[in-house]
């Protein structure tokens, strides 16, 4: 082998051209040295002391990353400190003269705020919904992938769940919402929806912050180990008293496990419920059956684009090209591809039912969405949202090019903030009494917070990723070997005491199946 | 503490298979046999012997403490503090559906959660054997001397496995 800190070609930007087939007579040994010889390393021929030479240089790439500042980040992080600044300002101004200074006016109770609610609430199915569904289906090409996206939830979640505290207008009133007994004499009413979005935030919230700690434990202790002083401490605090010890990573895997089957179910719940803050209420353009699907496949596209941004920023700004490589872009694009469709099938399926409905307030919002003051904001939705995706997204050579995934997946997330403008300002302006229609204009108070969000997502995503590995270390690393356990299968030990069942997925279930193919194959 | 642990670094997880081989044939149990390393390593090479744990146990009485919390609170304060709104029903099913849906999800999370913090600090805690050489991957085996075998004929077995001593053994940073 050449180079055996080279990662292998599986890993790489572009396959490696294909090694001279070595002649069937010829044995393990000298057909992976053939393979050798063209300067090739792959998984299948890689040794021990090869996959450690990669452990080592993956975790040379991931530290380095974490320890390394930039005048680029420095620069970014003031710039995201300066807007979040302004946002936190501009929420003070509206605490201390009231709500009256943002733009909701009767009758449009619900502005940018819930926009935004919405919207950030949906970018969180990113990474906790998707990372647990491609545990779920063992797609392997998920490695480097989860730690990234699962942070994202939590970042999106922690700014979600703010935006009903800031809607409130008197913040300090938010704990009526919390079921502890009270002067009042009174319990918050739990059939009310806004309710159901605190209990199903706030279980989403830990669920997703958990999802996102267990799995970083082990690379916790590895931080720890080559810390010192207090942030030694710090992340010893952290890691839990972690030593590798195979009890540990039997519990790690049954934990992990346990959450993935949960959290989906959670994550689903919580934008149906979203969804049926608008849905069970009589107002035309919201009260529809098909709001908590569509609203959960639309969190899901919004999501994994965002994703995507992220994923194209961090692989160019950490340098983590060889790890979070074209084909995993590749891959997440055919999967925002197949979103798209779906997504555009329930947005089809709610605005067909209305229109053929013929009811009077309905039609004329839509004429308002197409025709109206709304089109430039309804055609450039379905435009980014549809059109878009649809068109880029069939050829390769767009889905392996980072900087148009960066475009298209920013731009999908803007025609989706839109989408829950339109949703949630334009149907209020119609109501059955003509008289009582209004617009809505936000004022620069709501314009400044929603940017500080965005600001505030990208400030806690800088910090992240210096105090934590962006990637799961010992999950890339599992991975790599999974493959030679599955095809050698390993030395078995005879059991002195009854077995635990193997899960399938797990490098223990994978090796596992590996010696029986191989027990198999000797018989 | 050596003289109640012996260690070794091994090679790959070939390296311990051959040693777990060695203790088993000198009579040293399974249970008395920690591996330490920076990836799970397959069943197979371990000899099936990882110990049980008690997570599910938590996880299970986190789903009834969350049911119970989500019967008490949809249900229990409707009827405890009643709130008469425009001639509705005290209780009806639907919506206290959802309440007790996320409380018990929100129990299962929070009791899978303890018990993983729970178990993995206090499994054979502070004192036991550990090297930060693990997370940078090295594979250490770690064996707690049983009464009727000395450490020396352990140390031996381990060695002519091809095995490393790597007494005295360091502690958790």
């Amino acid at each position: 082998m050449s180079d055996p800190l080279q990662p292998p070609p599986n890993w790489a930007e572009e396959p490696p051209p294909p090694p001279p087939i070595p002649p069937e007579e010829a044995s393990p040994e000298e057909a992976a040295r053939a393979l050798a010889a063209t300067g090739v390393v792959t998984l299948q021929s890689a040794t021990e002391a090869e996959l450690d030479a990669l452990d080592r240089r993956l975790d040379e790439r991931v530290f380095r990353s974490m320890g390394s500042i930039s005048v680029r980040y420095v620069a970014l992080f003031m710039l995201a400190g300066l807007v979040v600044t302004v946002g936190l300002f501009a929420w003070g101004y509206q605490v201390y003269n009231g709500i009256g200074v943002a733009g909701i006016r009767r009758p449009v109770f619900w502005g940018f705020y819930i926009t935004n609610f919405v919207f950030w609430i949906g970018i969180s199915h990113s990474g906790t919904l998707v990372s647990a569904i491609l545990r779920v289906l063992n797609v392997e090409w998920r490695r480097p992938l989860t730690r990234a996206a699962e942070a994202m939830t939590v970042f999106a979640l922690m700014i979600g769940g703010l935006f009903p505290i800031i809607h409130l207008g008197r913040p300090w009133r938010f704990y009526w919402m919390i079921p502890i007994p009270n002067e009042r004499g009174l319990w918050p009413n739990f059939r009310s929806p806004l309710m159901w979005d605190l209990l199903a935030i706030l279980t989403y919230i830990t669920a997703s912050s958990l999802f996102l700690f267990f799995p970083l434990v082990p690379d916790l202790a590895a931080v720890r180990d080559r810390s010192t002083g207090i942030r030694r401490r710090l992340y010893r605090l952290l890691s839990l008293g972690w030593r590798g010890s195979q009890q540990q990573w039997n519990r790690l895997h049954l934990g992990m496990r346990i959450f993935t089957i949960v959290v989906i179910p959670i994550a689903v719940s919580v934008h149906s419920i979203v969804s049926w803050d608008f849905g069970v209420t009589q107002v035309e353009g919201w009260h529809s059956s098909v709001f908590a699907p569509y609203f959960v496949i639309g969190a899901i596209y919004s999501g994994i684009a965002a994703l995507m941004t992220v994923l194209v920023l961090v692989r160019r700004g950490l340098h983590l090209e060889d790890y979070i490589t074209l084909r995993h872009l590749d891959r997440m694009g055919k999967v925002l591809l197949a979103v798209s469709v779906i997504w555009f099938f329930f947005f089809w399926a709610g605005f067909l039912t209305d229109w053929y409905g013929g009811n009077a307030i309905s039609r004329e919002i839509q004429r308002m969405h197409m025709f109206g003051s709304m089109a430039p904001l309804f055609w450039t939705m379905l435009g980014v949202c549809m059109v878009l995706p649809f068109l880029t997204l069939w050829f390769r050579r767009v889905r392996t090019s980072p900087g148009a995934i960066l475009v298209i997946s920013l731009l999908i997330n803007l025609g989706m903030w839109i989408e829950r403008f339109l949703i949630v300002v334009t149907s209020p302006m119609r109501n059955a009494v003509s008289f009582d229609w209004g617009t809505y204009r936000p004022r620069w108070p709501e314009i400044a917070i929603t940017v500080a969000t965005f600001a505030a997502f990208t400030l806690l995503y800088l910090l992240f990723s210096k105090a934590f590995p962006l990637i799961s270390l010992w999950e890339v690393k599992e991975g790599w070997r999974i493959d030679r356990w599955r095809r050698e299968g390993v030395m078995e030990v005879e059991s002195d005491v009854p077995s635990i069942e193997p899960a399938a997925g797990t490098a223990t279930g994978v090796a596992a199946a590996g010696v029986a193919a191989a027990a198999e194959a000797r018989s | 503490m050596s003289e109640h642990f012996v260690s070794a670094r091994v090679e790959g997880e070939q390296g311990v298979a051959r040693a777990l081989q060695a203790l088993r044939e000198i009579g040293v149990p399974r249970s008395a046999v920690e591996i330490l390393s920076d990836v799970p390593l397959p069943e197979a090479v371990l000899g099936g012997a990882m110990k049980a744990t008690k997570l599910r146990r938590f996880t299970f009485t986190g789903l009834v403490v969350g049911l119970a919390t989500g019967v008490f609170f949809s249900i229990g304060t409707l009827f405890l503090y009643p709130v008469l709104v425009g001639g509705q029903p005290i209780y009806f099913a639907p919506p206290n559906l959802i309440i007790i849906y996320e409380l018990t999800m929100f129990g299962i999370v929070v009791g899978t959660a303890l018990g993983f913090a729970l178990e993995t600090r206090r499994v054979k805690g502070g004192g036991r054997p550990y090297w930060g050489e693990v997370s940078h991957g090295g594979i250490y085996v770690v064996v707690e001397v049983p009464p009727d075998l000395v450490a020396t004929r352990i140390r031996e077995a381990l060695i002519a496995r091809g095995a490393e001593s790597v007494d005295p053994a360091e502690t958790l940073p």
